[in-house]
């Protein structure tokens, strides 16, 4: 499982007076679970953006293994991400009018151009891993707590190295968002992949997350 | 990916139906001016087949072809009736025949000629030729029987039409389908057109009670009357020569102080020729249209690629390669303009279709409306321009960055 080392990141904004978010160096083992927490605009959401690949490093170096992000164009980011990186989001990004199956589905269909036969197997097995036990069912049907299930269920099924979730909780009411936490620690823990999750819903302090680490102000403390 | 695409697109359905509409009529618009513009074209070649040589008394060219192929009823000048007696025994010509403008039976043009144009525009399909001078032969498209007997009318040419009491025909034959106006004509001889038209003249400014006298027209037809150099004046004379060199030799020599002499054929070239800038002023048009609609729809495009940026751009964050979300906006949008114009190239048919129709059953003329292996260069050229159009939403779709996207 790949271990992160950041060393020098800044990423800065035009019109914001310090920089969004300095790191000058952190390194996450592989596998650890790490949750980030921090007030709003204090920089969780840019942090996850530059591991993941999502915003260019501008100055600084991001490795994964032997993989620099800060060398990967936009093209072999997207590569990189959609082979090693799961992302779930407080928005859930379904697509109305597909079942959930061809959602989970769907990254892996615009990715190559032939699905691989296993892999249909393999939705079906998450799903159900997640709780999902109509597999057919339109996701404009489900209710928010299934929606964000089905998402948990998109972003591992690349079997990826790197599990990453931003707010996962903030727009399901707590009893999902335990659920949906809970989920994302077993499957973590399942698969051995690097979990980072950003939030500042209590309901993590309590989680079993081997690794804190708190950002203010763009700066990581404690 | 083509599911999603089919997905997206059912989802959409409406503002998408509304698209590839607006597509199709600015389709159908460019596909009926070409259809239609070449079925007049062909139609009118067609029917002026028939029509080797006409003569007439000096005026307008174009008049006289719309008169004696199109039976456009108009008031043609007259030539002495010693033309047609010199025609008639030119050895150059096989067979020559008069065409005088008659009244008319519910619209449709009674014409006076003599026996050989029944049979030089293609002969009877039942009954006999006239023999009498109150005896019609019918055009194959007019809706009387053998054994009818009908009065004829004033043309509008007089005003108001007013039924010429004493006079009564007999149909006694009907021709075979020329695909020409004379389909809806009906046949009588000369000479009954002449007799009424001189009864007429000695009355006066007759009134329907004015003397016809019936009986006059109880008469054998009388070939040598034509002949007769005291013959009326006539409006046309169809001339079929012997030869091509008699026709050329024909027209040049019944060019002259008191004749006109015209190949139907090469008048319709000309009429061609205007209806051909028409038809580019049409087109032109239409391109305007299509440009329009085509910019209209890049518009509509583009806001809807914009509304959904995050949408997609939430493709790429969770593994879609780029390449596909560029391809998936450019097959939506190409698929979109393509069954409009697949839609448009259907309705300008049909379009074209139903107002041939129309024209065909006013005029006579069958209209062939029908496709050109050329007609495909534009279409595919529009397609092109439709693909070449769709990289513009499809680019930024491509170039939308995912963080923003999921950033919302
Ligand atoms: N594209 C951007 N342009 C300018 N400022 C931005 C942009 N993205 C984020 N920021 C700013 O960077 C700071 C960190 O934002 P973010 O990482 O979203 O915080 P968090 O996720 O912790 O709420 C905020 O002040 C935010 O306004
Ligand atoms: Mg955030």
């Amino acid at each position: 499982m790949p271990r992160l080392a950041i060393r020098d990141l800044v990423v800065s904004y035009p019109g914001l007076g310090r920089p969004a978010l300095a790191v000058p160096r952190l390194d996450l083992a592989a596998g650890e679970h790490v949750l980030l927490t921090g007030a709003s605009g204090a920089g969780k959401t840019t942090f996850l953006n530059i591991v993941t690949g999502l915003e260019p490093v501008a100055a600084g170096r991001v490795r994964w293994d032997e993989i620099d992000l800060a060398a990967l164009g936009e093209g072999g980011r997207d590569r990189w991400r959609a082979a090693h990186v799961g992302l779930v989001m407080q928005e859930f990004h379904l697509f109305p009018g597909l079942s959930a199956l061809d959602n989970v589905l769907l990254p892996a269909r615009l990715a190559r151009f032939r699905l691989p036969a296993a892999l249909s197997g393999e939705a079906e097995r998450l799903l159900a891993r997640v709780g999902i036990t109509r597999a057919g069912q339109k996701v404009e049907t489900l209710s928010r707590g299934q929606m964000q299930r089905v998402a948990v269920a998109r972003a591992l099924l690349a079997r990826p190295g790197i599990l990453i979730a931003d707010e996962p909780t903030a727009s399901l009411d707590a009893e999902s968002g335990a659920a949906v936490a809970g989920l994302l620690a077993e499957l973590a823990a399942e698969t051995g992949a690097t979990l980072i999750i950003a939030s500042h819903d209590p309901l993590f302090a309590r989680a079993n997350l081997n690794r804190r680490l708190h950002l203010d102000a763009g700066r990581l403390v404690g | 990916m083509l599911g999603f695409i089919l997905a997206d697109l059912r989802r959409h359905r409406w503002g998408v139906a509304a698209i590839a509409l607006i597509v199709a009529l600015a389709t159908a618009l460019g596909v009926a001016v070409t259809l239609q513009e070449r079925a007049m074209r062909l139609g009118s070649a067609r029917a002026a087949d028939a029509f080797d040589l006409v003569v007439g008394a000096p005026g307008s060219e174009t008049q006289l072809v719309l008169s004696s192929v199109f039976l456009q009823a108009a008031p043609l000048p007259l030539m002495p009736g010693r033309v047609l007696a010199g025609l008639l025994q030119d050895p150059r010509v096989a067979w020559a025949a008069p065409i005088g403008f008659g009244d008319e039976i519910d619209g449709r043009p009674i014409v006076g000629t003599s026996a050989p144009l029944l049979e030089g525009l293609g002969g009877l399909a039942e009954g006999r030729g006239f023999g009498r001078l109150n005896e019609a032969v019918i055009g194959a498209a007019v809706p009387l029987r053998l054994g009818d007997r009908f009065h004829p009318m004033h043309g509008h040419a007089f005003g108001v039409g007013l039924v010429h009491g004493g006079v009564t025909y007999g149909v006694v034959g009907r021709m075979k389908p020329t695909g020409t106006p004379w389909d809806r004509a009906v046949l009588v001889p000369i000479e009954a057109v002449w007799r009424i038209h001189h009864a007429e003249a000695a009355a006066g400014p007759a009134g329907p009670g004015g003397a016809q006298p019936d009986e006059g027209l109880d008469a054998p037809v009388d070939p040598s009357a034509l002949l007769s150099p005291e013959a009326t004046g006539l409006p046309a004379i169809l001339v079929k020569p012997r030869t091509v060199a008699d026709a050329y030799k024909l027209r040049r020599d019944y060019r002259g102080e008191t004749t006109l002499a015209v190949f139907p054929a090469e008048v319709l070239t000309r009429l061609y020729g205007t209806l051909g800038d028409v038809r580019l002023v049409l087109a032109a048009i239409a391109t305007g249209a299509q440009a329009l609609v085509g910019a209209a729809i890049l518009l509509a495009i583009l806001v809807h690629v914009l509304q959904r940026r995050r949408q997609i751009g939430a493709l790429r964050a969770f593994g879609a390669a780029r390449l596909a979300v560029f391809s998936i906006v450019w097959l939506e949008v190409v698929l979109v303009l393509g069954a409009g114009l697949l839609v448009g190239v259907g309705l300008g048919w049909a379009g074209a279709r139903a107002l041939s129709n129309q024209l065909a059953r006013q005029t006579g003329v069958p209209m062939p409306v029908g496709f050109m292996p050329e007609d495909a260069m534009p279409l595919a050229l529009l397609l092109l321009a439709g693909a070449v159009v769709a990289v513009v939403p499809a680019v930024l779709a491509y170039r939308q960055s995912p963080a923003e996207a999921l950033r919302g």
